[in-house]
């Protein structure tokens, strides 16, 4: 008899529960129609920066594609012929591989690739997922606004030498230091 | 009319139909669909007769509780093993014999002036069932329920049995492992 | 009328209520899916059409477009007959259903009652020989557990029926209709939970839904089907539910009776309609609500308890019925 009751008032219990959450708020959010409002940090479509004065930040130091665990991104570095600055020649990102870890803006020591939180990356045929330089090249500094690689680093470019950079000492000659 | 005629003859044919293919089929399964084919081929027969209750009773009870079961025996056992008929075994001859009487009594049956005829059919309800079995028939209806129920407590000792004698021996294959 | 009339108005009238049926099964299925999002926080489908009516529509088309696919490794005759076997043995119940005052196909058939326990074990071997036919591991296992399910809950129901002939004297579902001055819940209160425990089980819904069981056995007896023979299945299924719940509605709820349905017959359909809805709605209430039971419990509740409750209900009802009738 008093499994009877248990069973019962499992069974109502079970019920009502349900019932009242027809009249709770709604979880879901109708997509489409009303965006979700996504964090700066969540991992979306990749993108390639540039820095404060235009210039593309990747120099094709290849780190990104060696830490990519699904080896979605290929590189061809080059240098120009100007100032002998590397560049990405050829810069191409499979979203069909893609699986949005982000280790890739975390290995970038440039901070030329950054994710976004854009994630409609809907396409008709994987050869459109496929996405090359032109389509990952973005003309503004994303996430870090003031970030220039070659103003903080010992790399001699043109118009700065070795330890003219900001917050950079002269070099040290390090045959004064002998004994 | 000869609508009810055209669908008793169908009906009739479909169950000889089936039945006899029962006997030319590979697959177990397939003869358990044929053998449920005519069950309700003839239950379609035994309405158009004018026996209603007893029509359902063969949907419900036969297709419904005995060919399950036989299908539930044959989805359980091993679909290779077929085993062919050896007309040599002695043992077929007493089986043999029985057939060939069935089938000489059908004979006379059919050629004896079997009055057949479903458009004026004697209606046999349900109500009239019922008091034939508890009332003519009580005395068989009161033992074959005796005996259903002899049968039942028998498979619960069994049962009980076995599953004692399984729990006793388990340890044992264990420790023999 | 002249046999030339009658025919082709029945065909018309077959096909009218065949098509009524399956868009009734196709919103079912819509209606479902809402009210699952609304006791779950969910919205569930409100993009097609107003509300998201056409969604039924829309599934329905989708599932008829898709590729006709045959598995080799199938029995082919069989597997091929189990979706119609399906389909035409619940659209063959419903002729036996009065839907309202002389509103019906055959309701005075004189063993309609025990026409539907019939069917409804034809209808049992279109699930398991789906399953048998496809010759999986997991198709095979929903229809051993189709069957066990069968034979646990078929004579619990069959039981639950008896209480309800012992009271209106009759195999037809008119007369029970006709005899239910005081609809039989009231009378029949523990047949009515047998038959309706036994009902659900029937239609292999949650908590009983042990033949497709989703996360044990992929989708169950239907796992190799897709396209229109699964659209088949999928009818059957909804069919089933809609056909239980008119059943218990003629059985127990009062079939058409209501305020005013005596003298129009269309008023009577509506309370039908009111009362089958009410039915549908809990079972899907139940399926947000109730887990799946497993199948030695499924097992052991037909055969322990419910069927000696159905038992003690009928000898109740004729021991009652002979002292004071």
């Amino acid at each position: 008899m008093k499994n009877l009751k248990n069973w019962v008032g499992e069974i109502t219990g079970a019920f009502s529960a349900t019932l009242k959450h027809a009249f709770a708020e709604r979880d879901t959010v109708c997509y489409p129609a009303e965006k979700p409002d996504l964090p700066e940090r969540w991992r979306g479509r990749i993108i390639l920066t540039v820095t404060p004065e235009g210039e593309e930040r990747c120099v094709a130091c290849y780190l990104c594609s060696s830490v990519c665990p699904s080896s979605a991104i290929t590189i061809q570095g080059a240098e120009r012929e100007d100032d002998e600055r590397r560049y990405a020649e050829k810069f191409e990102i499979d979203f069909t591989r893609c699986i949005f870890c982000g280790l890739c803006e975390e290995a970038c020591p440039t901070r030329a690739i950054q994710t976004t939180n854009d994630f409609e990356m809907g396409a008709s045929s994987r050869a459109e997922l496929v996405y090359d330089k032109s389509r990952l090249l973005e003309n503004h500094t994303g996430k870090y606004p003031d970030f220039d690689y070659f103003k903080r680093a010992g790399v001699p470019i043109r118009g700065k030498d070795v330890g003219e950079g900001a917050n950079e000492k002269p070099p040290v000659d390090v045959y004064t230091l002998l004994p | 009319m000869m609508l009810w005629h055209f669908v008793f003859w169908l009906s009739c044919a479909v169950a000889v139909v089936c039945s006899a293919s029962l006997l030319f089929v590979r697959k177990p399964m397939h003869g358990a669909v044929y053998l449920t084919t005519a069950m309700c081929a003839l239950a379609l027969a035994f309405y158009l007769l004018g026996a209603p209750f007893i029509a359902m009773m063969q949907l419900i009870l036969y297709v419904g509780a005995i060919m399950v079961l036989f299908v539930f025996v044959i989805m359980l056992s091993p679909l290779q093993e077929t085993f062919p008929l050896q007309l040599q075994d002695r043992s077929l001859w007493p089986g043999l014999i029985l057939l060939i009487l069935m089938l000489l009594e059908l004979g006379a049956l059919l050629f004896g002036g079997l009055q057949v005829d479903p458009t004026t059919p004697q209606i046999i309800d349900s109500k009239a069932v019922g008091e034939l079995l508890f009332g003519h028939y009580k005395l068989a209806v009161e033992a074959i329920s005796t005996l259903l129920l002899a049968a039942l407590v028998g498979v619960m000792y069994f049962a009980r049995h076995l599953q004692r004698h399984q729990e006793r021996k388990l340890p044992e294959q264990q420790e023999a492992k | 009328m002249s046999p030339w009339l009658f025919w082709p108005l029945i065909t018309i009238a077959m096909v009218v209520v065949i098509l009524g049926l399956i868009l009734a099964a196709g919103f079912t299925v819509f209606g479902e899916r809402r009210i699952l999002g609304l006791l779950q926080n969910r919205y569930g489908p409100n993009q097609a059409g107003p509300f998201g009516l056409l969604q039924a529509i829309a599934d329905a088309v989708k599932l008829l477009t898709k590729e006709y696919f045959l598995p080799g490794f199938v029995d082919q005759k069989l597997y091929k007959l189990a979706p119609v076997l399906v389909v035409v043995t619940v659209l063959l119940s419903f002729v036996v259903v009065p839907i309202g005052k002389g509103i019906s196909f055959a309701a005075d058939f004189n063993v309609g009652l025990l026409f539907i326990l019939g069917l409804s074990s034809l209808h049992v071997y279109g699930i398991f020989l789906g399953g048998w036919s496809s010759s999986t591991k997991y198709t095979v296992l929903g229809s051993i557990r189709t069957i066990a399910q069968l034979i646990s809950y078929e004579l619990a129901m069959g039981v639950a029926l008896l209480g309800v002939v012992l009271l209106s004297g009759s195999f037809s579902l008119e007369d029970i209709v006709l005899k239910q001055d005081i609809a039989y819940i009231f009378l029949q209160p523990f047949g009515f939970i047998v038959f309706f425990i036994a009902g659900i089980a029937e239609t292999n819904r949650l908590p009983f839904d042990l033949p497709e069981a989703e996360n044990e056995l992929a989708a169950g007896f239907n796992t190799e089907y897709g396209g229109m023979p699964f659209a088949m299945f999928f009818l059957g299924e909804y069919l089933g539910i809609i056909f239980i719940s008119c059943l218990t509605t003629t059985l127990y709820l009062g079939g058409w009776h209501g305020p005013w349905a005596e003298s129009y017959p269309l008023v009577g359909v509506f309370w039908f309609a009111l009362k089958t809805l009410a039915l549908l709605f809990f079972f899907i209430w139940m399926r947000a609500s109730v887990p799946r039971v497993r199948w030695d419990q499924l097992m052991s509740f037909g055969w322990k308890y419910l069927l000696p409750l159905g038992l003690v209900n009928i000898i109740a009802t004729a021991l009652i019925s002979a002292l004071w009738m």
